[in-house]
């Protein structure tokens, strides 16, 4: 005996309901009636489709692009300036993303300015922080692939911004999605990615199981590169969060915040080149007391092992958090 | 490149593909040639597929999917240079044309007025009631196997069903509108053959 096969299913009434014409609603109960919904066309056939034309529009995308050339200036972004072209290649794509990220936070620190007398204005100040980071780190593409550094470096620390909020709020986890579409980009260009180093709380019951579990979460899905230091070796950043995206842009917050809206309301953005070249090289000297972490793609055979299992992830963090950075190894 | 696409659609925002009135298609982005290609192709393959099954069964009596598939692209792939060319206005007109010369007029005509109506449906402004109505034309206004009525687009969309019927009545209604007020009788006419409109405009 045959299964019996279901099909697609044209539902007259609730057609007409919706007020379809009897035209309408007819030609569709004809093909039904002519089974003209038995067959299904397959998965990829608008692939295979477009993929079959591809010779055709291949020479119409190798014209000069319109983004050459392309600057982006408040309050005129035409077609053309708002990217409304498809990049046909690597360059363009990094030039496009990078002027449109730029002309997103110029155009959300002219909606700040406007807000500036009006209540609530703190607020809106602090929601162009939130929107600006990711943009800020989408932008820093073209830092990266041009003077063949990281995009940005992250000084992360834990005892002003809970570990969560990386997986609970929508402006945190809307940076880690810029991070990765970054890294990808610039890592596969053979320039290493953006690098967090993380000051750990000064002991390990600081730490609560929900918090190992959270970071054992984090480090397993980020793409960021990690190196985790003791408070007592972090120095001058002990108490305070760093953020250097490209060349010249810094977010520093320098308390502790109470929520994931307090972290943006309180970070301070400012645009020096030296200001940044002196982070990203004091922070860079901090990597020498740090322990690594992740590198690259994939977690090391080693941290593999450690991130299996939370007490064993515990025990690596207290190593770094009471020994000297020698002695810590993965076990 | 589909992870640059997926950037690049993210930062372009609000003029996503989906959301493009057939006679702007290809006028907005020159550039993007295969991804608005792609959109075309995939807002019309079901149509025009069942248009090359009816045509694959009456002339070969045991047509297979490939046979209706293979003729399905190549209505596609022929019309393309077409794609490109042409007054954005008379897009579908044109397509029609060449459904019409490779499969004749009477297998066209099982899919003409759910054809058509992909006309006004791109001008409607809600993004909700655009894309639910569009996901039922593009069935050919049928029903996924074993589902309600808008069970399927419910479940595409991540809303209730009632959520999703609401919307298509709303969407409905409007679309009426855009029927009788955003195009005049005699040029909807003529963009459709004079398919449309399909009951009396006031």
């Amino acid at each position: 005996m045959t299964k019996a096969r279901q099909h697609w299913q044209v539902h007259e009434e609730k057609l007409r309901e919706l007020g379809f014409s009897d035209r309408l609603v007819g030609e569709a109960v004809k093909a039904e009636a002519l089974g003209l919904f038995d067959m299904e066309p397959s998965s990829d056939l608008v692939e295979r489709t477009v993929e079959r034309c591809a010779h055709l529009y291949r020479e119409l995308e190798t014209e000069p692009s319109a983004v050459e050339g392309q600057t982006v200036t408040m309050g005129s972004r035409t077609a053309e300036a708002m990217g409304q072209v498809m990049p046909a290649d690597f360059n363009q794509l990094v030039e496009l993303v990078g002027n449109r990220a730029k002309a997103a936070r110029l155009e959300l620190a002219y909606l700040s300015q406007l807000f500036e007398k009006v209540e609530g204005s703190e607020s809106i100040s602090t929601l162009g922080v939130m929107e600006g980071l990711p943009l800020a780190c989408m932008s820093s593409m073209e830092y990266a692939l041009g003077r063949k550094k990281r995009p940005f470096v992250f000084l992360e620390n834990h005892n002003l911004v809970d570990p969560a909020w990386w997986q609970t709020d929508a402006a945190f986890r809307s940076m880690r999605v810029a991070c990765k579409a970054v890294n990808s980009i610039v890592t596969s260009k053979g320039i290493p990615g953006a690098a967090a180093v993380v000051v750990l709380r000064p002991k390990i019951s600081d730490y609560s199981k929900e918090d190992i579990e959270i970071i054992r979460d984090l480090i397993r899905s980020s793409t960021f590169d990690i190196w985790w230091v003791s408070y007592r070796c972090a120095g001058e950043y002990r108490d305070k969060g760093v953020m250097v995206v490209g060349a010249d842009h810094v977010f520093t917050l320098n308390e502790k915040a109470q929520d994931a809206w307090h972290v943006f309301a309180a970070t301070v953005e400012k645009t020096d080149p030296s200001l940044a070249t002196m982070h990203r090289e004091r922070i860079d000297d901090l990597v020498t007391h740090a322990a690594r972490v992740r590198i690259g793609e994939s977690l090391s055979a080693g941290m593999q092992k450690v991130i299996e299992k939370p007490d064993r992830l515990k025990g690596f963090l207290q190593d770094v958090i009471t020994k000297d950075v020698s002695a810590v190894t993965v076990r | 490149m589909r992870l640059f696409e997926t950037i690049y659609r993210l930062l372009v925002g609000p003029t996503s593909f989906d959301s493009l009135p057939y006679e702007e298609l290809h006028q907005r982005f020159p550039k993007a040639k295969r991804a608005v290609w792609e959109e075309f192709v995939r807002r019309l393959r079901r149509l025009v597929f069942q248009a090359a099954l009816d045509n694959c069964r009456r002339k070969l009596p045991h047509a297979s999917l490939e046979d209706v598939e293979e003729r399905t692209s190549q209505i596609f792939a022929e019309f393309y240079p077409e794609f490109e060319r042409g007054e954005g206005e008379t897009l579908l007109l044109r397509f029609a044309r060449v459904i019409r010369n490779i499969l004749e007029d009477e297998s066209f005509e099982r899919i003409a007025l759910r054809f058509y109506y992909h006309l006004p449906l791109y001008h409607l402004q809600d993004d909700q009631q655009r894309r639910f109505l569009a996901a039922l034309f593009e069935n050919g206004l049928a029903t996924a196997p074993g589902k309600e009525f808008g069970a399927d687009i419910a479940d595409r969309f991540q809303v209730t069903l009632a959520e999703a019927r609401a919307v298509l009545t709303k969407g409905k209604k409007r679309l009426d509108e855009i029927v009788k007020k955003d195009f005049s009788g005699e040029e909807l006419r003529e963009l459709s053959e004079g398919y449309l409109p399909d009951v009396e405009v006031a």
